[in-house]
């Protein structure tokens, strides 16, 4: 359940990158980054309204879908981090070792 | 096997060239999100957590050698080298790019497959029996109705903007192992007095947000009659199912509102004015489809899973006939259940090299068919009990021996928030953590069978109100919580489980479902199975376990 943020909570601007999916930030540098910790971190409602105005640009562009905003802890030494699982789980991808194709003995042949 | 026709073929090849030029569109700028959305999800690719995910279909659960073959290159050239079967017989690439979608779907299309009617509010992939003519307790394959409906189905004009999406199963078997009573229409195939095939028909079952087991709206349909009744239930169904809330709009909430009488009264007024049309099936189309399901050529056999069991030289041989071969109808032959849910592994997922093995194996042991399940696990249904000891050396060299069929282990669990974007809590860690705590098998054989389905969210896309034992993940304040209930079944009797108590942390889940086999051990009677216990005691002692261990 989503609940209200205070008004000035940090916050970052994350998408989807169009052509892949991949989970992007805003960074202070005016590109799309898949690291949490490069994104430029907001805490005004009138500078996130500024940033999305901007970030709608590349939706239009087609550089990214989905945008979002959504809070971050920030940390000046290592960059935001994600409050909510959700959040990290798109930082940091499955918390699952994902499936290794690994080669099996193949089956005898037929003749 | 069903083999596609021109028709068929060009079907799938123009959707090809259609969906190429429209990611064309996309990219160049032509479409917005807005517009190109529902053109994606009709075929099928959604965009989740971390990249699109597609969802293949796989009509009733079927596939030939060569159709893994190109589901083995799609995860090795366009995903991550893996593939996850679902709940729905489907299987879904977690990790596809949406300029590759195309080709992932001119590859499809190479083999008679893709991803129409894999999403949206249209009627989806038609499910069916696993052991489709191969179960010795079959009144006839239920593929063959399966794939009539498909037929109708495809593209039908007057229900691809349904109010919501449009589940349908079929049994021919009188055990029911399509969960036909959870799904908005299911088909039971019987013969009346005389001899003539039709169709108990049920209606308005689900599960999701608001679940229900579904009625029996008519006893029995005669075959010819089957798409016009059908096509009268969508009928009503189109025209008076709630367009206005999502959460209310499928048909078990019609069902509900309406009463199941007036719902009947309704579909048979309806039903009158379309029954003598163009829906009438002849006995000849019906022959035609038939033919491509008759029996493959078995050779002469004798001698039964019991024997095998009996006859196998290794113990561990014999634990895993005894727990993923069934008996087949042909003297001789087994069913074999491959199991996807080896301890530690999410649950559903196999590799690349494994569908290869999988299909080279179904070439050599199952007259090149394999079969997917409900439960997320395969099925090689031809197997001559002779192969049993090679076909198992082979599966168990890739980690595909798993002999936990039906059992504790054998956990159904959805995608959950690892990867899916609905989800409120993670399922395949829980399930890994349930298979490390009865990953010993004889344990496990001791406790007999028990099914688990874990689901991430209130969507119940893993069918927990239907497991003997069902775990839902939800988020309360940020934090991820189960919620466990018991005594639901999906089978020919099935029940909606019933909740035991407050939401419990993961590790505490664990503990729980431990106390739970420890308590159903005490109490069985012999050769009780957990969930006849369940029906027998009732949920009472049960609930004594989680408290006594609050």
């Amino acid at each position: 359940m989503a609940r209200k943020l205070a008004a000035d909570t940090p916050r970052v601007v994350t998408a989807n990158r169009l052509v892949d999916g991949v989970v992007v930030y805003r960074t202070a540098g005016g590109i799309w980054s898949p690291r949490l910790h490069r994104a430029l971190v907001v805490r005004e409602q009138a500078a996130v309204d500024r940033l999305l105005a901007v970030c709608r640009g590349d939706v239009t562009g087609c550089e990214v879908v989905d945008l979002q905003v959504i809070p971050v802890q920030p940390d000046p030494a290592a960059g935001p981090r994600a409050i909510s699982q959700r959040e990290a789980i798109r930082a940091a991808g499955p918390t699952i070792a994902l499936p290794v194709d690994r080669p099996v003995p193949t089956a005898a042949p037929l003749f | 096997m069903y083999q596609y026709d021109t028709h068929d073929q060009a079907l799938v090849d123009q959707r090809v060239a259609q969906f190429r030029d429209q990611v064309d569109r996309r990219l160049a700028g032509e479409l917005t999100e807005d517009q190109f959305k529902p053109l994606r999800l009709m075929n099928g690719l959604y965009l989740q957590l971390h990249a699109y995910m597609l969802r293949v279909a796989i009509p009733y659960g079927t596939l030939s050698a060569p159709q893994m073959r190109v589901l083995a290159h799609i995860a090795r050239r366009y995903d991550r080298g893996y593939g996850h079967f679902t709940t729905r017989q489907n299987i879904q690439y977690n990790w596809i790019r949406l300029a590759d979608a195309p080709d992932i779907l001119a590859d499809l299309a190479t083999v008679g497959m893709h991803a129409i009617q894999t999403s949206g509010n249209c009627i989806r992939n038609v499910t069916a029996d696993p052991w489709a003519g191969v179960a010795a307790d079959e009144v006839e394959d239920p593929r063959i109705t399966a794939e009539i409906l498909r037929q109708w189905s495809t593209l039908h004009p007057e229900f691809s903007f349904l109010p919501r999406k449009f589940k349908i199963a079929v049994t021919g078997a009188a055990s029911d192992r399509a969960a036909i009573k959870v799904h908005d229409i299911g088909l039971r195939l019987h013969r009346a007095e005389d001899g003539a095939i039709g169709y108990e028909v049920l209606v308005g079952g689900g599960l999701g947000r608001t679940p229900v087991i579904g009625k029996t709206i008519r006893a029995f349909v005669p075959r010819q009659d089957l798409l016009s009744y059908l096509e009268a239930i969508l009928r009503v169904y189109n025209l008076h199912g709630r367009r206005d809330n999502i959460y209310k709009a499928r048909i078990k909430i019609l069902v509900d509102a309406l009463g199941i009488d007036v719902f009947r009264q309704q579909v048979e007024a309806e039903w009158a004015t379309v029954r003598e049309g163009a829906l009438a099936l002849p006995d000849d189309v019906v022959a035609a489809i038939a033919a491509h399901f008759a029996p493959p050529a078995h050779e002469a056999g004798a001698g039964s899973v019991a024997d095998a069991i009996e006859a196998a030289p290794d113990p561990a041989l014999a634990r895993w006939i005894r727990a993923n071969v069934a008996p087949h109808k042909v003297p001789g032959y087994g069913i074999v259940n491959v199991s996807l849910k080896a301890t530690d592994q999410p649950p559903g997922d196999a590799t690349a090299s494994q569908m290869d093995l999988l299909a080279d194996l179904a070439d050599r042991f199952s007259l090149g068919e394999i079969r997917v399940t409900r439960e997320q696990n395969l099925v090689l249904p031809h197997v001559r009990l002779a192969d049993l000891p090679a076909l198992w050396a082979a599966l168990d060299a890739a980690g595909l021996g798993t002999p936990n069929i039906g059992l504790i282990s054998d956990i159904i669990a959805c995608p959950g928030l690892d990867y899916c974007a609905l989800a409120n809590a993670r399922s395949i860690p829980l399930a890994q953590a349930l298979t490390r705590r009865f990953a010993d098998m004889d344990r496990a054989q001791e406790v007999g069978e028990l099914h688990v389905n874990i689901s991430g969210c209130i969507n119940a896309c893993a069918h927990h109100h239907v497991g003997h034992i069902g775990i839902l993940g939800v988020d309360r304040r940020g934090e991820e919580l189960y919620q466990v209930t018991l005594g639901g079944r999906a089978d020919t009797d099935a029940t909606l489980g019933t909740v035991v108590g407050p939401a419990v942390s993961a590790e505490r889940a664990v503990d729980l479902i431990a106390g739970f086999v420890e308590t159903y051990l005490a109490i069985r009677h012999p050769g009780e199975r957990f969930i006849d216990t369940v029906a027998r005691v009732g949920t009472a002692p049960f609930k004594e376990t989680f408290h006594a261990a609050a």
